[in-house]
């Protein structure tokens, strides 16, 4: 008898531990993609202009009529502006399926740090949420609806990953990356940056690189696929190389970056990079059949253009004084003087020189010779 | 009666439930003043305090810490020792439980009110602590079967996952050689103490002869060092301070790319739940043994259970009345505070089950 109520008992209260905190899915909104902005208005520029893509649940999947609805709120704190959003749409706004955080430029040249602390403090917020910077605000580029998108905010949320498309010049970070990147000594935040294209496009293939709490600069296509060459292992990619009799388009196959910190002759930190990779070969313009020894030629080619490249990337980093690739971090990691490794390090740094030994084997020539 | 195997389930118990909340945070906040060195030094310690109380407990066959000390013990000492440790053991459970019940707030449900979920949790392990010693082994090691599985599979992910940073963890390396303090080697031992559960479950042994006993410091050394490290690769060495529950970020911070949920956050509360619901259960279990056994003549032997409920209820009541009065800073200074004590009540302890292991041999 006694045991039946205790039963009884547990079951009721089990009830009561059901998720979604009282509020049933349909009278939920689902914020799917945050933009933070400065506000235009001069007067205003202290203020914050938040942006929210919410989606709406719908009973059949099948239909294709999800729209988004957005909504825009000025005010003195972001928690502020949402107060003021909600009492603007009839659906509790949900955060936790929050995939997508767009900092504004405007906002990201000024300090993004109030924003990395409420997306890392606030328990609802995904740490796994992608975050960027959005040109020309961060305002259009979460209003931008592209044609290819099937439910609200996707298309940010599946570029910005790695389930869709799988671009060289996109360079993904996370939430939990940003805040430590904030925080860390010897490691700087960067941001893959997202541009509105009227009428209906959004484009990402620059990388913004910031010092711990504002955007220095934003680096050209071409210097982001370097990067994240650099970066992260496995770069799926083509390069172009042109030479004598030579004009061909390789796909890298599998890539791997390694760096040490030497010490130089002089006392200088040298920072030394190892660029592996297996390639094949894409297209061959000029058409003379791909031997073995012209592969080795070609190879030879990537080669230099690597060196080339990733040196001129490593020296513009270098001359603005940030370091998105963690070579502080990496230094005092490897020195047991904590106390003045740090110390070291900053006055090392501006004066460090690079080396880069790239070594491609293009050993592929494609189905054809 | 079970075999020996089941001493290694009690200490995986507190192995794989050590990483929720106090532990992490008193190594993290020590991490550039010898929290590392406390990990070694607490390795070592616990070992030798792990050695010394099997070999105490292995004179008592079939004993448990009731029956030593109301036999051996005079009557003075013995009571106010085994009512202590039952407050004790009650004080584990109650600290995992109010910890838990945060947790559940903050992650699953903010709404509810936290007595509703304290009162579940109460429920629930009062009712099983009620039950023998021998079925919550038995449940002990069905549920670690169910749940090691997951948790390997956790810590594989976060290791190989792209976001783990290991110059961050070789920057604290580097931080090896400093002296450490009392409270980072009491937190360190923490992962130890899964067999001072032996006081009451001793009774179930045949015999402690275990050959294997060297894996547990071991896997203790690499439980902790993971405890330790994974919030660091993942947070960074100073972004790591500002999470509270760092272990529950560090499993936000995970993403399963092709499962039905992306978070890994809920797979880890989930398995931490049950993990956590059931190491409240024995500390509840031994608790009440003990309490009771304050009670228990010299010679008695028969067990009864009728009492049960008079010590349960004014526990849960007292438990009830704690989180009113708790938040997050004072549930950390307690949390604090009962690694500390528990630290230096092992060695109460076991400098007690020495003497009556004296009396006992003198005796016969």
């Amino acid at each position: 008898m006694r045991k039946g109520i205790c039963c009884l008992i547990a079951i009721v209260l089990l009830v009561t531990l059901t998720g979604c905190q009282f509020k049933d899915i349909d009278k939920r909104s689902f914020v799917l993609a945050i933009g933070v902005d400065r506000p235009e208005d001069p007067n205003q520029r202290d203020q914050y202009e938040v942006t929210l893509k919410m989606a709406i649940p719908e009973g059949d999947p099948t239909k294709r009529s999800q729209e988004a609805v957005i909504i825009t709120e000025i005010a003195k704190s972001v928690p502020e502006a949402i107060r003021l959003i909600k009492s603007k749409i009839d659906k509790e706004p949900d955060f936790s399926h929050c995939k997508v955080m767009v900092f504004g430029e405007s906002f990201a040249r000024d300090n993004i740090v109030s924003m990395t602390d409420w997306t890392a403090r606030r328990r609802d917020i995904q740490l796994i949420m992608y975050v960027a910077v959005g040109k020309p605000s961060a305002k259009e580029v979460v209003n931008m609806q592209t044609k290819s998108e099937r439910l609200p905010g996707n298309a940010l949320i599946l570029s910005l990953g790695t389930e869709g498309t799988e671009s060289p010049f996109i360079t993904t970070i996370y939430s939990f990356d940003l805040h430590r990147r904030v925080n860390e000594r010897g490691m700087d935040p960067l941001m893959p940056v997202v541009e509105a294209k009227k009428p209906d496009m959004l484009v990402i293939d620059k990388v913004a690189l910031f010092d711990k709490k504002k955007m220095v600069s934003i680096l050209s296509p071409d210097e982001t696929r370097m990067l994240n060459l650099l970066r992260t292992r496995n770069l799926r990619t083509s390069f172009h190389i042109e030479a004598e009799g030579q004009k061909i388009d390789y796909n890298l196959e599998s890539s791997r970056p390694k760096y040490r910190i030497k010490t130089g002759k002089n006392g200088k930190a040298v920072i030394a990079y190892k660029l592996s990779g297996k390639a094949m070969i894409e297209t061959n313009e000029e058409g003379a059949k791909m031997d073995g020894l012209r592969m080795k030629e070609a190879s030879k080619t990537a080669n230099k253009r690597w060196e080339e490249d990733s040196m001129k990337l490593l020296k513009k980093v270098q001359s603005l004084g940030v370091d998105p690739f963690g070579w502080g971090l990496r230094y005092t990691s490897r020195n047991w003087n904590n106390n003045t490794e740090l110390k070291q390090w900053q006055q090392l740094y501006p004066e460090a020189e690079f080396q880069v030994k790239a070594n491609v084997k293009i050993q592929y020539s494609g189905m054809i010779r | 009666m079970v075999s020996g195997k089941y001493i290694y389930y009690l200490f995986l118990m507190n192995a794989l439930i050590n990483i929720i909340n106090f532990v992490p945070r008193i190594l993290v906040l020590m991490r550039f003043h010898g929290a590392l060195m406390a990990i070694l030094i607490g390795t070592v310690v616990g070992t030798a305090i792990l050695f010394a109380f099997t070999r105490l407990m292995s004179r008592f066959q079939g004993k448990g810490l009731p029956e030593i000390f109301n036999r051996y013990l005079p009557r003075v000492f013995s009571v106010p020792l085994l009512l202590l440790y039952s407050i004790f053991w009650f004080g584990a459970a109650i600290v995992t439980m109010l910890s838990f019940v945060d947790i559940t707030l903050r992650f699953i449900s903010p709404d509810i009110s936290p007595y509703a979920v304290m009162i579940g949790f109460l429920l629930l392990s009062s009712i099983c602590a009620r039950l023998s010693s021998e079925s919550i082994l038995y449940a002990l090691e069905t549920i670690l079967l169910l749940i090691t599985p997951l948790i390997v599979y956790i810590l594989v992910k976060s290791l190989t996952s792209e976001g783990f940073s290991w110059d961050a963890v070789l920057q604290t390396i580097t931080y090896l050689w400093t002296k450490p303090n009392y409270s980072a080697v009491a937190g360190a031992t923490f992962i130890f103490s899964g067999y001072m559960n032996l006081v009451v479950f001793n009774r179930n042994f045949r015999n402690l002869k275990t050959r294997l006993l060297w894996v547990i410091p071991v896997t203790a050394f690499v439980i902790l060092l993971v405890t330790f490290l994974v919030p660091i690769g993942y947070h960074g060495t100073v972004g790591v301070e500002d999470h509270v529950y760092s272990w529950f970020s560090t499993a936000d911070s995970i993403r399963m790319e092709l499962f039905i949920i992306e978070r890994v956050l809920f797979l880890f509360y989930t398995t931490y739940l049950s993990l956590s619901l059931f190491s409240m259960t024995i500390h509840w279990h031994v608790g009440l043994e003990l309490f009771k056994g304050v009670f228990r003549s010299r010679h008695e032997k028969k067990e009864s259970k009728k009492g049960d409920w008079w010590i349960l209820i004014p526990v849960c009541i007292v438990t009830l009345l704690l989180m009113s009065f708790m938040n997050q800073v004072r549930l950390a200074q307690m949390g604090q505070w009962f690694l500390n004590i528990r630290f230096a009540n092992e060695f109460v302890l076991l400098i007690a089950l020495y003497i009556a292991n004296k009396r006992s041999a003198r005796r016969t």
